[in-house]
């Protein structure tokens, strides 16, 4: 991917409902949990988006569907796309 | 090798090579995996290796030097390769047509999470699903009519063989009578244990296959943390309603040990079984008045002791994380099969606590032990404003809860135990450890030490929430 074009990553918790991206990086030292969330298929790269915030955000990645905290969903940073 | 190898960042490609010619002995995999899985920090591996492999030393060399060359973990890179790999393959082989519509699934999916539609809609489940099918038809119905069975055909012909091949009355109790192994352990297992864990563990397939039990667990997960438990824990709680002997069990499930403390606790102290859910609603169900108080005092202790509990361990809070299959509709012959393997599983496991039982009861009548605790209960019960009679019902409710169940609705229908006392007999009982085998569970599983340190607490606590309880409604001048 072109540098330029890369918008700037935000943090999981900071998107909206329905919004769409590209997972960016994990922002934890802790690799327990950044096994669990590769494990679930959480991996830089793919397609991701935020379907719900409460009581627990739950995320769509690929065909996956997961319910993370927010203690992890804080851990993941996503690219925005343009919506649609 | 196949066409399909992964091809991996020259590093790390050099990496597997140099652990290839490091590795000495057979691990029934391919040298290129047990390389990948150790630059992967695969725990159980590196332990492997660090016994068997003479250049141990010198693979731990060559994973941190190829560490250095990334900022991410060696683990994620692999990773994220693998997904790349798969991405590939995946778009050469699979055509799609059309976008992905809102289907039934889809709309039930929504339905079942937003917390709007999606909690009443776990109430119905839980109500009819689990008190109406599991507690009111297992744990009644049938448990009635197994129980029938047994007092007329099975246990008189066992007293009536033991009484006949056996001289010694001692050992005739041992096997049957009223408390023997045939006539009171199997029969307890078989008659009251077996209709509930069946009922149970059909709903609990269903429900499982379903896919319905993950976005439960995040419903709850929220509230739960309060208590020091993740969203994880709600199978567990919900299973404790069924048995609570077998929740214990199922706690090896979650993540933590602090997790697995805080449920098993909560499930020895404030989560009632279906034993003990049918004796207490069959005795208050006249005083709704009196249900109300039973009911809002355990959620409050329920509550308050998960979060106290939560405050005092140490350790890291658990995370909560899950992944939500699509609801399916469940396949008759998979619930089937579940089932029946859990029972079979579960039945093997609990028999012989419960023959256990029949054997602690007997040696306790006859040591004369039991009389003892039940002098020594019997000020416990005038303190918590009881009659003295209660205290039996108190020791042998601990080792069958039928009879404890049994005494009580005796001890009410005679006009002993009345109002204000039915309420604190509940809530004391329902506080006190439920029963001899869970104990034993308890000890099985988290430990004789956790398990002592949780009785220590729990049985003065029950008889202090008991007073209190009774100290209050005398106060307020609350009868019923």
């Amino acid at each position: 991917m072109n540098a330029l074009q890369k918008p700037l990553a935000i943090n999981l918790i900071n998107m909206k409902t329905g919004e769409k991206g590209i997972v960016a990086y994990f922002n934890t030292n802790d690799e327990a949990i950044i096994k669990k969330l590769m494990a679930m298929g959480v991996i830089p790269g793919l397609p991701i988006a935020l379907e719900q915030r409460f009581p627990t955000y739950v995320i769509k990645i690929g065909r996956t569907r997961a319910a993370v905290d927010r203690e992890i969903a804080q851990t993941i940073y996503v690219r925005l796309t343009a919506n649609k | 090798m196949s066409i399909n190898k992964v091809k991996y960042p020259e590093q790390i490609e050099k990496a597997i090579s140099e652990i290839e010619k490091l590795l000495t002995i057979d691990y029934k995999l391919t040298k290129r995996s047990v390389a990948l899985l150790l630059l992967q920090k695969d725990e159980a591996l590196l332990r492997e290796i660090a016994q068997k492999e003479p250049s141990y030393e010198k693979i731990l060399e060559v994973i941190t030097e190829t560490e250095k060359h990334f900022t991410e973990p060696i683990s994620y890179i692999i990773a994220s390769v693998r997904q790349e790999t798969a991405f590939k393959v995946e778009r050469e082989a699979l055509k799609e047509e059309g976008s992905e519509k809102a289907s039934i699934t889809e709309i039930l999916h929504k339905l079942t999470v937003n917390p709007i539609t999606g909690i009443p809609i776990m109430l119905l489940i839980l109500y009819y699903g689990v008190y109406k099918f599991v507690g009111v038809f297992g744990a009644g119905t049938l448990v009635d009519l197994i129980e029938t069975f047994f007092e007329k055909n099975i246990n008189p012909v066992v007293n009536q063989v033991t009484a006949q091949v056996i001289p010694w009355k001692v050992l005739q109790d041992l096997i049957a009578n009223d408390y023997g192994i045939i006539t009171l352990g199997i029969r307890y297992a078989v008659a009251i244990v077996l209709p509930v864990v069946t009922t149970f563990f059909l709903m609990f397939s269903i429900l499982e296959d379903s896919g319905y039990l993950p976005r439960l667990s995040l419903l709850v997960d929220r509230a739960f943390k309060a208590i020091g438990l993740s969203g994880r824990a709600v199978i567990p709680m919900v299973l404790g309603f069924g048995c609570d002997t077998m929740a214990t069990m199922v706690t090896r499930t979650l993540e933590t040990n602090r997790e697995r403390i805080i449920a098993t606790l909560l499930l020895a102290l404030a989560i009632p079984c279906s034993a003990q859910l049918g004796v207490i609603l069959g005795l208050l169900s006249n005083n709704p008045g009196a249900l109300l108080i039973w009911s809002g005092f355990m959620i409050f202790v329920f509550l308050l002791v998960g979060f106290l509990t939560a405050q005092l361990l140490p350790g890291k809070r658990a995370g909560f994380y899950m992944e939500i299959p699509p609801l399916r509709i469940p396949k008759v012959k998979n619930v089937l099969t579940k089932t029946y393997v859990r029972m079979k599983w579960y039945f093997i496991e609990i028999l012989p606590l419960f023959i256990l039982a029949s054997v602690l009861i007997w040696l306790g009548k006859l040591t004369g032990l039991f009389d003892l605790i039940i002098r020594a209960l019997e000020p416990v019960m005038l303190w918590l404003g009881l009659p003295k009679e209660a205290a039996q019902v108190f020791l042998f409710g601990f080792f069958r809860r039928d009879y404890g169940a049994a005494g009580m609705f005796d001890l009410y229908q005679r006009g002993i135990l009345a109002g204000r006392q039915l309420v604190v007999a509940a809530i004391t009982l329902t506080l006190f450890i439920p029963c001899i085998a869970q104990f034993s569970m308890m000890l099985k599983e988290r430990g004789t030490k956790v398990t002592l340190a949780m009785t220590a607490f729990i049985f003065p606590f029950a008889f202090l929430m008991g007073y209190l309880v009774n100290f209050l409604l005398t106060a307020l001048g609350v009868n019923f």
